[in-house]
């Protein structure tokens, strides 16, 4: 007679409702733990300069079919030093100007930072740098056909990115204070699409 | 060769030994809740202007850029492209979010969730922030559970016929998704430490001016060298103790105190989406599960 610690009730209250996992399961879930830990981390790291040619070709296909993806790298190894708010201006055929300003986070209240959250991924993080220069056709077309006029048609969009460096503590021997840093004064041209005739 | 076995036994013991379910499903529970603050208050707005007809940015432009034109997973490419059918899938997924949350039909509708919030991050991945890619993870990890996350706290459990079935799961969802929150961890401290600004210690000085992120104001007496050093420094340490100390069980509630205070501290200080509160709710599952049980007793949910 085996070791009888419950009744079948109590048994019932302490046992595991689905069998225990086979041994041929446990084999298969332990490789993909095991797989899985492995590329997911070394996604992770092709984020790293030195890593990124060697490994992120490589695992590119693997990574695009289920979007395993990762990027922990929020303000690390380095952050931004500057601050900064993105101008489109557009031209029309006769000489008439219009300014249209990106989504400013630093000039909203919370709740609307918070609705308006998945613009800032695009604007701020993709378009005004490399990693997103191809889709700013995309988004000047997406503009340029809001202000269709067909009397007086669009001609030409130019981006323009306009910021302030934030002083560095150590070498420049003064802090920025938080209330100084909005005013973004030193501007470059990031982007023009002219438009077809 | 006992060493062997004894890494074999404590391996099955990690990922198999069955465990209380009430930790996974309170994280279900905080998650799923979490998730719907992130489809209603932040895709839900915007929606069309990147997955509608004449999107900000085509899919085909993503397809190309973004995926290299390498095969996908993505349902939304199985729906025509007009407006009405592209936001009828995200009120399709905020409904599987709600049976999740509810815990009605998990074995069934934990799969399809992930498989439509898939298909939503492979159509833009261009708006995806840091708590998108996490939500993906997990559900990933949690659909591969069988429904374990739906055990208790959940309809299924109260429409249960044999109301006496165990509290007790297979911990693997459970352990992966612990493992994966320790390696986020990891993999940022190692990224910092080869960072000048985190060794030298001006991090948090550069990041506390970075306007776009500002949600409340930052108190003054914090604006000055020592104390951005003394903050810079403190993350590194507290981000390497939660890879560590947590799976210490002398440790563990006060790493959980800890880290639930140090991701509320940011979440004051940074506007980051939801990724903050995706992290906070993680702690649950490193909560002890005769802590749930005590709270939880004699409720039949």
């Amino acid at each position: 007679m085996p070791d009888q610690k419950y009744t079948v009730e109590e048994a019932l209250e302490h046992g595991v409702s689905r069998l225990p996992p086979g041994k041929t399961r446990r084999i298969i879930l332990s490789f993909f733990i095991v797989f899985f830990f492995i590329l997911a981390n070394l996604i992770s790291l092709s984020h790293y300069p030195q890593f990124k040619e060697a490994l992120l070709k490589r695992l590119e296909p693997l990574a695009a079919a289920f979007n395993l993806g990762q990027n922990w790298t929020m303000f690390a190894p380095d952050t931004r030093k500057l601050n900064f708010h993105s101008t489109a201006l557009i031209e029309f055929e006769d000489g008439s100007l219009r300014l249209v300003e990106f989504p400013r986070f630093d000039l909203m209240d919370t709740a609307s930072k918070f609705k308006h959250a998945k613009l800032r991924k695009l604007f701020n993080d993709y378009m005004v740098n490399q990693i997103g220069e191809k889709y700013r056709p995309s988004i000047a077309r997406f503009y340029l056909q809001s202000v269709y006029d067909r009397k007086n048609k669009p001609r030409q969009l130019t981006i323009d990115f306009h910021f302030r460096r934030t002083k560095d503590p150590f070498e420049d021997g003064v802090v920025d204070k938080r209330d100084s840093v909005r005013r973004h004064l030193q501007k470059s041209t990031i982007f023009i699409y002219r438009v077809r005739d | 060769m006992d060493g062997k076995r004894r890494v074999a036994d404590y391996w099955i013991k990690f990922w198999f030994e069955p465990v209380s379910a009430y930790p996974l499903a309170a994280f279900r529970v905080g998650f799923g809740l979490v998730m719907m603050a992130n489809l209603l208050g932040q895709y839900l707005p915007h929606y069309l202007s990147f997955y509608g007809d004449g999107a900000m940015v085509s899919a085909d432009a993503i397809y190309a850029h973004r995926w290299l034109n390498l095969p996908v997973f993505d349902l939304l490419f199985f729906l025509p492209s007009d407006s009405h059918s592209q936001l009828g899938f995200l009120y399709a997924t905020i409904f599987l979010n709600l049976l999740f949350i509810l815990g009605l039909g998990t074995r069934l509708s934990t799969p399809l969730l992930f498989l439509f919030l898939l298909s939503l991050h492979n159509h833009c991945p261009i708006i995806l922030h840091a708590g998108d890619n996490y939500s993906r993870l997990v559900l990933l990890f949690l659909s591969l559970s069988g429904g374990a996350c739906g055990r208790v706290l959940s309809i299924d459990r109260m429409l249960s016929k044999n109301k006496e079935q165990s509290a007790l799961i297979e911990p693997v969802a459970m352990r992966m998704i612990q493992l994966q929150f320790c390696f986020i961890y990891l993999i940022n401290w190692l990224y910092k430490i080869c960072g000048p600004i985190w060794l030298e210690g001006s991090a948090v000085y550069y990041a506390t001016r970075l306007t776009q992120y500002w949600r409340f104001d930052y108190p003054a007496s914090l604006d000055n060298a020592l104390a951005s050093r003394l903050l810079t420094w403190s993350t590194l340490v507290v981000e390497a103790a939660l890879v560590f100390l947590l799976w210490i069980p002398r440790t563990r509630n006060l790493m959980i105190i800890i880290g639930i205070s140090f991701h509320l501290f940011l979440d004051l200080t940074f506007n980051l989406g939801v990724f903050e509160w995706f992290f906070i709710v993680t702690f649950l599952l490193f909560v002890d599960g005769s802590f749930y049980e005590k709270v939880f007793r004699n409720k039949e949910i």
